[in-house]
Order: C-alpha cells, then sequence, then structure tokens
C-alpha cells in the first residue's frame, strides 16, 4: 500500500545569469522556485516494512529540509498511523561494516572508520566514480569490527558489464523528535525498481548483521 | 630502460638525468598500484625531495610530461571541507555552479579558490606500464 502526497513547495536555487563575479565583488543571486513535490509512505503488508520516502529539492534539500519535510508528512498520516508509536526502526547502521565488505556490490571513494584509538579516513584522489575503489588502496585495513561508522556514502552497483550503474547513497541516523531514525539519501533521479534494489541491500545488511 | 616520453626527457635534459629518473620510477610506481592516480607539484617535490627540487623544477616537469602526452591536466573541485575533490574537468567552463559533494553531502557553490591542478596519467601512458608490467617489449 502507499499513501503518495503530492504538493508544491518552493526553494532557493542559484541563478548563475544573475550571479556575477569580479575582481571586487562578488554577486550571488539566488531565486525561489516553485516545484512540484512528491512525498509517499509504503507499507508492505506482507512483511511489515515501512518506507517514508521524502523528494529532494535537487542542490536545495538539507538534512535540516528533509527533516521537517518528513516530519511533516509522517504526522499527516495521522489517523491512523502515529509514526512515533508504530514504527519501528529498522537500525541501518547496524549493517554499515557489512556494507563495507560487501565489495563485489558497492564503490566507494570515502571510507571513514574509527576506533577507541584514532579515526582514519580514505578518500580517493579522483571524483565520484573516477578513481580506485578507496578498499583497493594496499593501506586500507579497516574491514574488521574493530572499527565503527557513524555515517556511509556508498555507490550501489546495479546491472552487469557496460550497462552496469553505480547508485549514490549516504546513510546515517538521525534523531527526530527523540527517535532515531535510518536515513538514506539517494542523490540522484533513479529508477523505482534501482531505489527498491538498493533499500533491499540496506535492509538486508542491517538484519544480517543484528 | 625507460619509457618512451621519459627517455625523450632524459634526451633533453641529460643534467636532470636523477630527478628525471627517479620521477619515473614514483610514476610507474604509483600507476602499477593505481591506474587512476593523481599527480601533482607536492607529490613530485616529495619524491625528489633528497635533491631539494624547487616547484618550479616540478611544475616544469609536469609541463615536459604533459607535452609529451604521458599525463595530462585536469582541473579538481576539491570539497572545502577538506574530504576530496568533488568533481574533475579538464574545461573549467564544464565546472557547474553547484555541486552535490558526495564527499561531505554537503552543496558547494562554485568557487575558484578550491579548484586545484592535477595530473593523471593518458590512455598511452597507461598501456605503456601495462605492457611493461606483463613483460611486453
Amino acid at each position: 500500500m502507499v499513501v503518495k502526497r503530492i504538493g508544491a513547495t518552493s526553494y532557493w536555487e542559484a541563478d548563475p545569469n544573475e550571479s556575477s563575479e569580479t575582481p571586487n565583488k562578488v554577486v550571488r543571486v539566488s531565486v525561489r522556485r516553485e516545484k512540484r513535490v512528491v512525498h509517499l509512505a509504503r507499507f508492505d503488508t506482507g512483511t511489515g516494512d515501512v518506507e517514508i520516502r521524502i523528494d529532494r529539492l535537487m542542490h536545495a534539500t538539507t538534512d535540516t529540509r528533509a527533516i521537517a519535510d518528513f516530519e511533516d508528512f509522517a504526522d499527516s498520516l495521522n489517523p491512523p498511523v502515529k509514526w512515533q508509536e508504530h514504527f519501528e526502526t529498522v537500525p541501518i547502521w547496524n549493517g554499515f561494516n557489512e556494507i563495507v565488505r560487501a565489495e563485489g556490490e558497492t564503490f566507494m571513494n570515502i571510507d571513514e572508520a574509527a576506533d577507541e584509538s584514532v579515526t582514519q579516513r580514505f578518500s580517493s584522489s579522483r571524483p565520484k566514480i573516477r578513481g580506485t575503489d578507496v578498499r583497493k588502496h594496499p593501506d586500507w585495513k579497516l574491514s574488521s569490527d574493530d572499527y565503527h561508522r557513524t555515517g556511509l556514502n556508498v555507490y550501489w552497483l546495479y546491472g552487469q558489464g557496460d550497462s552496469q550503474e553505480r547508485i549514490f547513497t549516504s546513510l546515517a541516523s538521525v534523531t527526530v523528535r527523540g527517535v532515531l531514525l535510518g536515513k538514506v539519501f539517494v542523490s540522484a533521479k533513479v529508477e523505482p525498481v534501482q531505489l527498491n534494489h538498493v533499500l533491499a541491500r540496506i535492509r538486508h545488511f542491517a538484519s544480517a548483521a543484528s | 630502460m625507460s619509457l618512451p616520453e621519459f627517455a625523450t626527457l632524459l634526451a633533453q635534459h641529460p643534467n636532470d638525468a636523477a630527478a628525471i629518473s627517479k620521477l619515473e620510477s614514483a610514476i610507474v610506481r604509483s600507476l602499477q598500484r593505481d591506474r587512476h592516480a593523481r599527480f601533482d607539484v607536492t607529490v613530485v617535490l616529495h619524491h625528489l625531495r633528497p635533491n631539494n627540487p624547487t616547484p618550479n623544477h616540478a611544475k616544469q616537469l609536469l609541463a615536459e610530461l604533459v607535452r609529451e602526452h604521458a599525463l595530462q591536466l585536469l582541473l579538481f573541485w576539491e570539497c572545502p571541507n577538506g574530504k576530496g575533490p568533488a568533481f574533475e574537468s579538464p574545461d573549467i567552463s564544464t565546472f557547474p555552479d553547484q555541486i552535490d559533494c558526495d564527499r561531505c553531502n554537503e552543496v558547494h557553490w562554485f568557487d575558484a579558490a578550491q579548484i586545484q591542478l592535477g595530473f593523471v596519467a593518458t590512455q598511452r601512458l597507461q598501456e605503456e606500464i601495462a605492457e611493461q608490467g606483463s613483460g611486453g617489449s
């Protein structure tokens, strides 16, 4: 079952045609844009899985805005659903290390992990997917559970061969009204089947580790 | 035996043979480990440091390697939060005004102060090194 809310919202976006830069003056102009947004809640009555999907406003989405939109939409499901009482969080963060170890289905250009003594960051010198997976670096030794991660930026491999795509996600936990939630940020427009695949894999790793 | 591009440099700058050979070893070693490796003045200065090279010397060597089509110049938009590059291109006009940074998860406005020069191996150099590694002539 899907509950979809279609509405309009506004956000500020940089206007490159109005912005200008000279040696002595920088003018950055933002204009207010109206956009159609679609938030939806998916309820799988067979498995009991629930997802709240908040539409992003391209470059205008910040964590603060996303959380506000989430609260607004989730609250609107009441009645009958009270998200704070009726939903149980999937602890996606429990699966972070398993996802890192799943090199066959992921690509990482940055990895930051800590133990009780140090925090280590491996960050590729090439952007996005242009470089080599940081886990291939000979000095990367962060696969064990001695290390923990508070967030994970990972590309999910979808498909095979030349048509394989890499879907970027940023995973983290976020606290909303005292409730710890799992947040999955998807930066680019993806096909529903791709998104469903990614979310299913995240659930899988979370449950495998729990 | 030097790769062709470095052999050309050695022939043109015999007095700089030690630095050129050392740089070739460092570049080949890096590319054998990671063909996507990125080089810059800092990297060159590091590998040539026993000889106390100057930044201008490092820049000259890099420029000549570009001329010999061993390396190509790229512009990198570095995340202002220090997490690494968010974008690269050989052409500044292709840089977007804003970018979703997949390192720090923030949106960055274009800022020329965040642009750094870097050099990566050409396809030709990558193939030469791969062939060298497989024992080809």
